[in-house]
């Protein structure tokens, strides 16, 4: 964050130094008067230039926050739950360094729990949806947290990759395609990498929105 | 659950003092009113409605935790 303390012989004197150093216009800071130099004193100006406060923020400092609005935001739903934020460093596509905050909320009523995650998992994309929307407001960018409750991420995509593997056996032993259950974008994608390495099928994404599904094809015989 | 659809509205938009909601309760579902500067309504709609969905899934936590159902209308 920008900030300068310059002083002068009136306010508006400081101020246009503090502009001058920062080479920034008057709408692109916030002024504070820490001394209005009357009686023959100086006066003594703090210019902070607004548009650089949290630009950057730490990926600490992220985590922080969207913890905050999080669990502001079940407090409002009158549920009791712990928030933990965890910072997971993975490797992204191009072997650069990726960094990815996870909010795990954990509590001992399961009803609510449950009311949280919803039918397929919808609730709780539209509370992650929600959560990345208020964060990106504070942070000025879109921050990709990561909401679970009850560990149900996790353990949905263990299900789904059981799933997978148990309908790619069916195609194999029949050689006749299979379509699976309508699902959501990042679900399809935990299809498609469990079967990515299976040499004997292959998948397919069809349809449209949310009518969008995998479909696993047999193999083409060369 | 009022609470709950202040905090959202309020952080969504740029003037948070135009945030207004009416509330109508019934026996068994509670209907709001939300409204915000008219050239903010966009960001609590959202992109096909995305946000306007998620808040009503949330309000709809809400409400379920006071064994009720809600209706938010948004303008």
């Amino acid at each position: 964050m920008k900030r300068i303390e310059i002083s002068a012989r009136t306010v508006a004197e400081a101020v246009e130094l503090a502009l001058a150093q920062l080479g920034r216009d008057r709408d692109e800071v916030a002024i504070e008067v820490l001394d209005p130099g009357e009686n023959g004193d100086e006066a003594l100006v703090r210019v902070t230039v607004v548009e650089d406060e949290e630009e950057t923020p730490s990926i600490e400092r992220v985590s922080e926050i969207a913890q905050h609005i999080l669990e502001d935001l079940l407090e409002r739903m009158d549920i009791q739950a712990y928030v933990t934020a965890v910072i997971s460093h993975t490797t992204g596509p191009q072997g650069e360094p990726e960094a990815t905050i996870t909010l795990h909320v954990e509590g001992a009523d399961e009803e609510a729990m449950g009311l949280l995650i919803g039918r397929r998992g919808e609730t709780l994309r539209s509370l992650q949806f929600l959560l990345n929307l208020l964060v990106s407001r504070r942070i000025q960018k879109w921050p990709q947290l990561v909401v679970d409750v009850g560990n149900y991420r996790q353990r949905r995509q263990e299900s789904l990759e059981s799933l997978a593997r148990r309908m790619a056996e069916r195609v194999r032993q029949t050689g006749r395609p299979i379509m699976l259950e309508p699902m959501a974008a990042y679900e399809r994608r935990i299809v498609h990498l469990a079967l990515r390495n299976d040499k004997t099928i292959y998948t397919e994404s069809s349809g449209e929105g949310e009518n969008r599904k995998i479909v696993i094809y047999p193999a083409k015989h060369s | 659950m009022k609470a709950l659809l202040e905090y959202i509205a309020r952080n969504l938009v740029d003037t948070p003092e135009a945030v207004r909601i009416k509330e109508r309760s019934g026996r068994f579902t509670v209907t709001y009113h939300l409204s915000v500067a008219p050239s903010e309504t966009g960001k609590v709609i959202g992109r096909n409605g995305r946000v306007a969905k998620a808040i009503r899934d949330l309000m709809g936590v809400a409400a379920a935790r006071q064994k009720k159902r809600v209706h938010v209308d948004i303008e």
